[in-house]
Order: structure tokens, then C-alpha cells, then sequence
């Protein structure tokens, strides 16, 4: 959505002109035919003038404070989602001191994204489904139709051309039945061989236990797969004895065997341990449990979200998710429903009796490398058999207070599609990267060639708006002064104020001149003598979110991790920024951060782009190129345009 | 002085009720009720359809003593008639470029090329036959999106190729006939869309 380009703050020009119309109706009535036969009539003109300026009235000018019911404090003891079973869909970092902020209409409507998905209005939760038919994509997701909180779940759906421009179609899975009642939770698509789509999902009955159902679509010839059917002796899959019955959800997709069945896999728990389930079908109706699991790692917590497919250790495309043999390995993905945090680990699949181990148990799941060390959770992949690659969804929720969503009318993002490799240079991590389809929206770009940064400056870069930016940027590191300093600080800090000698430098995203909001994307280097003459470096990367924003009603962290450097690289990033989402990814993607920013300044025409180095020992050389991104349009489907 | 007030009255509603035909959408033309003599049969109307595109001589020569039209067929079938030709036309050219690709040595024109195969591809495998189909169900607001993804992929691929007025394309003229015919059918299914 492209902004209102006023920096002043002022309540949008709609709300203006309503006021002028209100006042032509309150003029006193003169009761001459005459003058009343010009009054009706200019009032008439007036009117036919409104009619037609306002045929596209944005639904955001009617925003306005609603408290449901007695929700005057919007502070949940316990967050909305657990009693029903699920992982925590609320932010809870709010207290009950926490002053709410004035946000107005205009900081508000600035917070939507011109080219993230998002649905027109009200809540979304996890990515379902996500497949490619007949020259369409598909995604479905989590939804409320009713209101900006999570609650009354069903299936929405869009479809796109590229993975970009998404149109919006009617929900596919609505809670009509017993078996899904309190919930049409989520699941995967299988595509088979034949083309046939099979959709396994979890419905949340009306006892209140989690189980899996069939559907698939009405209409296979359909390309935009408007209409589902659920298989009529729904569910597919019960808790086996055991397992709790709000511990069994979100199927995977199916893959194939030699032993010429499908199998899937689902997450669960037993005594604070994390595991996912096997199940075995040849007709996706009848099912046989494993009676061991894939995979089984303590102290991790309920597995939501688990996600199950093989990479090609030769790093260049994606794999069917039947994929198998030398040369491939697997990922096992879980969101912990503990942690909110999304952690996968590469390991090799046992098809023999499907189970599977880590190549490192010090990096077995739940304790090793995250997707995305920032608000990120629910992610799912799914085969894209029409460019032949890995494509990863993800969920950013919120970081808001709920009050501002209901506010705003509206909560939550996906990811841009990322592409999913396994990185053979380190072959430890996943690359993660946005999908090519992002740079249709490439508009004009600025190019900046061996910018030199001193310790202890920022440097503007002029660059037009800043608010829908796709940055591409190389460091190099000047040391200043001696060799030989041992500097072992390591990690993130308490952010990007905390100088060391060797970083944090990188780039202030969503800043304004004044620098009294802004993101830190940045990078801090350390080394560590051991003794001896070696001296290793290690590098994290990070985004800084205490400054982004001076409202107190919203969660600023620090989010980084390591990300491993080869020695024949540069420091490199990426970002994507789109008003109050950014996503960054560091060396081709071995470390990826998405935040979520709520400045009350730097918005609209005050925002800016920034270089900075608040290392005390190195001078950087920053290359970045810089493109405007346009709005992707998603809207509707245009069953009914004529145009 | 009342004697003008009415007259301005008046005037002001005359004005207001001419003024509110002005059309939201596109051309008021489109709104004429379609008819022709079925005695002249299929001539009158390929003429009356083809008036309406953008280019009438494609138009006529492309449905011109085509065996698939009779004095029966409607808007409907033309329409039909037309996405099939161009269906066969952009397959010859993506096989023409397919060719190209093989043989040729420069390799930016093979990158072009590459990127237009892939800007055709889906134009071919999917997006013509799915237009195809949703004109034969009667889905036309679904075909007419079809044929405009169709227009901007193969008008991505001609951007590809000719990057200045005094570029010569290496396909020929072979994407523009495809551009041309695409933008017949666009305007041939939006007279489906609002009759």
C-alpha cells in the first residue's frame, strides 16, 4: 500500500472532506420554494459528487477503537490458543502497566505491507496447503473471518501466477462439521502421480480432540480450485492410545516408498519430549500407525508444524518430496509450541524402517539452527514441480498489542516465498533465499561503490523513499591501529549501541533523520586466540528492534545468531523492507532475521536508509545497490471486473 | 428572479442526469446491442465482432472461411476460434524459439531467448487452454484474466528481445502476430462480458 506522503501527521484528507459534507446538511432550512429548489438541488450535486469520489473508500478511515465485551484490558492472563491446545496466538510481553500508545489512523495504515501476503482484513495464523496446479500457486492459510484475533478457524485462499501477486478467492475449509467444528486447523497437500490433489488437515472436533481429515478438491478440471469436499467418514486419523488428544496435529505431505505406500508425518508429545508420528496409507482413507517414531528429541515440547523433506547435497534444485538415494539427505523441521521458534536439523532418513538422525545431535531439532532467528514461526515447504525447487512459507505474526490490531482491523503476515538449498560450502546450514519472482517489482535503483564508514559514524544514503526497499550489500573490513587485538565478545549485545572492536556496523533501516527511530541490521565480528598463534573470528549477525519504534506498547528485541563466514567471502546481506516488516539474510541466506516494526515517526516520507559502523577499530567499505519495490496488488480475484 | 431559479433549476437537474450516464467503465460503444442478419450469415458477423477489435484485417483474415463458424455460431464460438489459433500460433513460436535457443552462439540473445521460453511456456501449457475451456463454460470474467496474463507475458518477451526502435527481433514478426492476436481476443471476450 503505498503511503500517504505526509510526514506531518495528519488525519488522512477523507476525513476531511466527510466533515464538509456533514456541514452542507446542517444548514438551516429556508422554507422558499425557490431557495429550497436550489438547496435540494446543490445538495443533490453534492451528493452525486460524494457518490462517485468515495466508490473506492478504504475500509481503514473507519477504523475505529473496539473493545469486545469487557475487554477494556486486552491483557489475557492466559494467551489466546492455548486452552483450545494450540501454541500461544497472543503476545504476552504486555503487562498490566504497560501505557497504550495514541497510534493514529496514519501510523496505523502505514504498518500494512505493500507486497507480503496478507488477507484484506482480520487475523491469519500458519501457511496450509501451499502448491503449485496447473499453472497456479496456491496458498492457504489460517484465518479468522470475524475479527483481528485468533478465533472460528478456517481455510482462507489465494491464488498467484508467480508467487508474488496474489489474488484473493473464497475460503476453501470452513468449520462445518463435527470433525472440524471448533477448527479447521492446519495440514498439507499431496499432489499423486495421476494429478489427483489430496488435502490432510486437522479439525478440532466438537469434544475438543485434534484429529486428521481428507479433502480434496470438487472440481479437479478447476484451475483456481474454488471448491473443496471433505471425505464423508471424516477423520481419517484419531490420537492413537498414548498420545493426548490435544497433542496430534498439523500432517505433513506424503511421500512415496519403495514399499509403494505414502507416508507422512505428524507432530506430538510424550512427557516433554518432541516427536513426530509415522502413518502409512495407499489410499490416503486407510492409515497404519508406525509403531516407531521418525524422530524423538527430551525436553523439547510439543511439535506443531513439522515438516519432513529431502535436500540434494549437491546444493543446486529442489527434490519431490518422494525424492531419495545417494546424494540426498533429509530435513526435519518442528515449530515448538514451548518457544514459538522455528528449528530444523539435516540428517539422513532411514526409509527402511522411517526413522531418521541428525548429522549432529549437538544440532538435533529443537536445539540447533533456527529457520529464522526472528518472529517467524508454522513454516511449511512444499515441491514446486513448475521450476523445480524447495519453497519455504512462513508465518509473522504480530508484535503489537492485540488492542492495535483490533484497531487496525487486521494481523499477521506470511514471508516472501523463500527458495530452500542445502549449503554445500558449509554443508551445516540451509540457504534460504526470496524467491526470483520478487524482482518484477524492481523499480528504479541507487548504486553506491566502496562507501567508506568510519568507527563511530552513520552515513545517509540518499535514496528517495525508504519504505519498500530490496537491499543488496557487501562490507569489508579496514583494520585500524595494531594487529593482534583478541576481541571474544560475542553474540548480539544488548544491540546495536554496544560498541566492540570489531562491529556492530551494517545498515538503519526505517529510520528518520533525527535517528530517534530506527532498525540496526548489522553485523559484529569477534576473534578468540586460544593460546596459541591461531585465532579464530566468528561472526553474528542481528536486527536491533529497541530503537525502532518510541511507542512502549510494542515488543523491541534484539533477535541474531552466528552466521558462518568462509574465507573466501565477503560480508554480505540482504533485505527486504516493506513498511513494518523486514527480512534479512546474511551470506546468501545461512542466517535469515524477520522483524516486525511499529515506528510512530519514521514513516511514510520521513523514513530513511542509513549506513553505519559503531566498531572502535575497523573502518567498513559498504557496496550496496538499492531498489525501490513496487506494491504487488493483491486483491481479489477479479471474477466480476470488466475491465 | 423566481422565473430563473426554476430555469437554473432545471438546467442543473438536466445537467446532473446526462452527466451520471457518463460511463465508470470503458467504451459506451461496447453497451449497443449486437445483431446481424442471419441471412447473411457468418460474414456479418466476423464484420460485426471484428469491428470491434483492434485489428480488424488480422481479425477477419484469421476467422475468413473458417469451417468451424456457421450461420448458428455466436460471439461465444468466434471467441473460442480465435484463443484456439492463437494457442497454435504462440506453440509454433516457442518452438521456434526453442530452435533459436539451440542454435544460437551470442549469449546475451540466448539469455533473451531463455527468458522468453520461459515467459511462453505457461502462456502455452496452461493459460490458453485454461481461457479455452472457462469461454466454453461461459466463465469469461476468468477467460478475459486469462488472456490479459497471456498479453503480459508475451509482451514481457518482446520487451525482452527488442530493446529499441531499431532492434530487429529475432523471432520476426512472429510475437507480434501472437501480441496482435491476443489483443483481438482480449476484446473479444470483454463483448462477451458485457452482453
Amino acid at each position: 500500500m503505498e503511503g500517504i506522503k505526509d510526514d506531518v501527521g495528519h488525519v488522512p484528507l477523507l476525513e476531511a472532506e466527510e466533515e464538509e459534507e456533514e456541514e452542507e446538511g446542517r444548514r438551516p432550512l429556508r422554507l422558499r420554494g425557490s431557495y429550497l429548489g436550489i438547496f435540494g438541488s446543490t445538495v443533490f450535486l453534492v451528493s452525486m459528487a460524494a457518490l462517485i469520489i468515495y466508490q473506492g473508500h478504504d475500509y481503514y478511515d473507519e477504523a475505529k477503537i473496539e473493545n469486545k465485551g469487557n475487554n477494556n484490558n486486552n491483557y489475557n492472563k492466559v494467551p489466546r490458543g492455548v486452552a483450545e491446545g494450540v501454541s500461544a496466538k497472543s503476545n504476552s510481553f504486555l503487562s498490566e502497566t504497560t501505557p497504550s500508545y495514541n497510534w493514529t489512523n496514519a501510523m496505523l495504515s502505514w504498518q500494512r505491507t505493500a507486497f507480503h501476503f496478507q488477507p484484506e482484513r482480520n487475523w491469519m495464523n500458519d501457511p496450509n496447503g501451499p502448491l503449485f496446479h496447473k499453472g497456479w500457486y496456491h496458498l492457504f492459510y489460517q484465518y479468522n473471518p470475524f475479527s483481528a484475533v485468533w478465533g472460528n478457524i478456517t481455510w482462507g485462499h489465494a491464488v498467484s501466477r508467480d508467487l508474488i501477486h496474489w489474488l484473493y478467492l473464497p475460503e476453501a475449509i470452513v468449520r462445518d462439521m463435527w470433525f472440524d467444528i471448533n477448527g479447521a486447523w492446519s495440514g498439507s497437500a499431496t499432489l499423486l502421480p495421476g494429478g489427483e490433489i489430496v488435502m490432510l488437515y486437522t479439525g478440532y472436533t466438537h469434544q475438543q480432540v485434534q484429529v486428521q481429515n481428507l479433502a480434496y478438491p470438487a472440481d479437479a478440471s478447476d484451475p483456481l480450485l474454488l471448491n473443496w469436499v471433505k471425505y464423508a467418514k471424516n477423520p481419517v486419523m484419531v490420537p492413537p492410545p498414548g498420545i493426548g488428544p490435544n497433542d496430534f496435529r498439523d500432517p505433513t505431505t506424503a511421500w512415496f516408498g519403495p514399499d509403494n505406500k505414502w507416508t507422512l508425518t505428524l507432530g506430538s508429545m510424550l512427557n516433554d519430549s518432541g516427536l513426530s508420528l509415522v502413518y502409512k496409507t495407499t489410499d490416503f482413507i486407510n492409515y497404519e500407525l508406525n509403531d516407531h517414531f521418525l524422530h524423538i528429541v527430551p525436553g523439547t515440547g510439543m511439535w506443531e508444524c513439522v515438516d519432513f523433506y529431502p535436500v540434494s547435497i549437491n546444493g543446486s534444485v529442489g527434490l519431490d518430496t518422494s525424492a531419495n538415494g545417494p546424494g540426498v539427505k533429509h530435513v526435519l523441521k518442528a515449530s515448538l509450541d514451548d518457544t514459538k521458534l522455528d528449528y530444523y536439523a539435516i540428517g539422513t532418513y532411514f526409509i527402511e524402517n522411517d526413522t531418521w538422525i541428525p548429522d549432529d545431535p549437538d544440532l538435533d531439532v529443537g536445539i540447533g539452527l533456527r529457520l529464522d532467528y526472528g518472529k517467524y514461526y508454522a513454516s511449511k515447504s512444499f515441491y514446486d514441480q513448475n521450476k523445480q525447487r524447495r519453497v519455504l512459507w512462513g508465518w509473522i505474526n504480530e508484535s503489537d498489542s492485540e488492542v492495535a490490531d483490533i484497531t487496525k482491523g487486521w494481523a499477521s503476515l506470511q514471508t516472501i516465498p523463500r527458495t530452500v538449498l542445502y549449503d554445500k560450502k558449509t554443508g551445516t546450514n540451509l540457504l534460504q533465499w526470496p524467491v526470483e519472482e520478487i524482482e518484477s517489482l524492481r523499480l528504479s535503483s541507487h548504486e553506491f561503490k566502496e562507501l567508506l564508514v568510519k568507527p563511530g559514524t552513520v552515513v545517509p544514503l540518499h535514496i528517495g523513499p525508504a519504505t519498500q526497499l530490496d537491499i543488496i550489500a557487501e562490507f569489508e573490513i579496514e583494520l585500524l591501529g595494531s594487529e593482534g587485538i583478541v576481541n571474544n565478545v560475542e553474540g548480539c549485545g544488548v544491540g546495536a549501541v554496544e560498541r566492540s572492536a570489531f562491529g556492530p556496523f551494517g545498515i538503519l533501516a526505517i529510520a528518520n533523520d533525527q535517528l530517534s527511530e530506527l532498525t540496526p541490521i548489522y553485523f559484529r565480528l569477534s576473534n578468540h586466540g586460544n593460546g596459541t598463534s591461531t585465532i579464530t573470528t566468528s561472526t553474528s549477525f542481528c536486527v536491533d528492534e529497541t530503537r525502532s519504534s518510541k511507542a512502549p506498547d510494542v515488543s523491541k528485541q534484539v533477535f541474531g545468531s552466528k552466521v558462518p563466514v568462509l574465507n573466501d567471502e565477503k560480508l554480505s546481506l540482504r533485505v527486504l523492507v516493506d513498511h513494518s516488516i523486514i527480512e534479512s539474510f546474511a551470506q546468501g541466506g545461512r542466517t535469515v532475521i524477520s522483524s516486525r516494526v511499529y515506528p510512530t515517526e519514521a514513516i511514510y516520507g520521513a523514513a530513511r536508509l542509513f549506513l553505519f559502523n559503531n566498531a572502535t577499530d575497523i573502518n567498513i567499505k559498504a557496496s550496496l545497490k538499492i531498489w525501490q519495490l513496487n506494491s504487488a496488488f493483491i486483491r481479489p480475484f477479479p471474477f466480476h471486473d470488466t475491465q | 428572479m423566481a422565473k430563473t431559479l426554476h430555469i437554473t433549476f432545471t438546467i442543473t437537474i438536466i445537467l446532473l442526469f446526462s452527466s451520471s450516464s457518463i460511463p465508470c467503465t470503458q467504451s459506451q460503444t461496447t453497451r449497443e446491442y449486437y445483431y446481424w442478419n442471419e441471412n447473411n450469415g457468418v460474414e456479418d458477423l466476423i464484420d460485426q465482432v471484428c469491428k470491434r477489435t483492434p485489428f480488424y484485417d488480422l481479425c477477419i483474415s484469421t476467422l475468413h472461411n473458417n469451417p468451424l463458424l456457421s450461420p448458428k455460431s455466436d460471439i461465444k464460438q468466434v471467441a473460442l476460434i480465435m484463443v484456439n489459433n492463437i494457442l497454435s500460433n504462440a506453440t509454433d513460436t516457442l518452438n521456434y524459439i526453442e530452435a533459436l535457443l539451440k542454435h544460437t552462439k551470442d549469449p546475451q540473445l540466448e539469455q533473451a531467448l531463455a527468458l522468453c521460453a520461459e515467459s511462453y511456456i505457461p502462456v502455452v501449457r496452461f493459460t490458453l487452454p485454461q481461457a479455452a475451456v472457462a469461454i466454453s463454460q461461459g466463465h469469461f470474467a476468468f477467460a478475459s484474466y486469462c488472456i490479459s496474463d497471456a498479453v503480459k507475458e508475451v509482451n514481457s518477451c518482446e520487451g525482452r528481445l527488442v530493446k529499441s526502435p531499431s532492434d530487429k527481433s529475432p523471432l520476426g514478426d512472429r510475437n507480434d502476430v501472437v501480441q496482435k492476436l491476443v489483443d483481438v481476443a482480449n476484446a473479444i471476450i470483454k463483448l462477451l462480458l458485457k452482453a
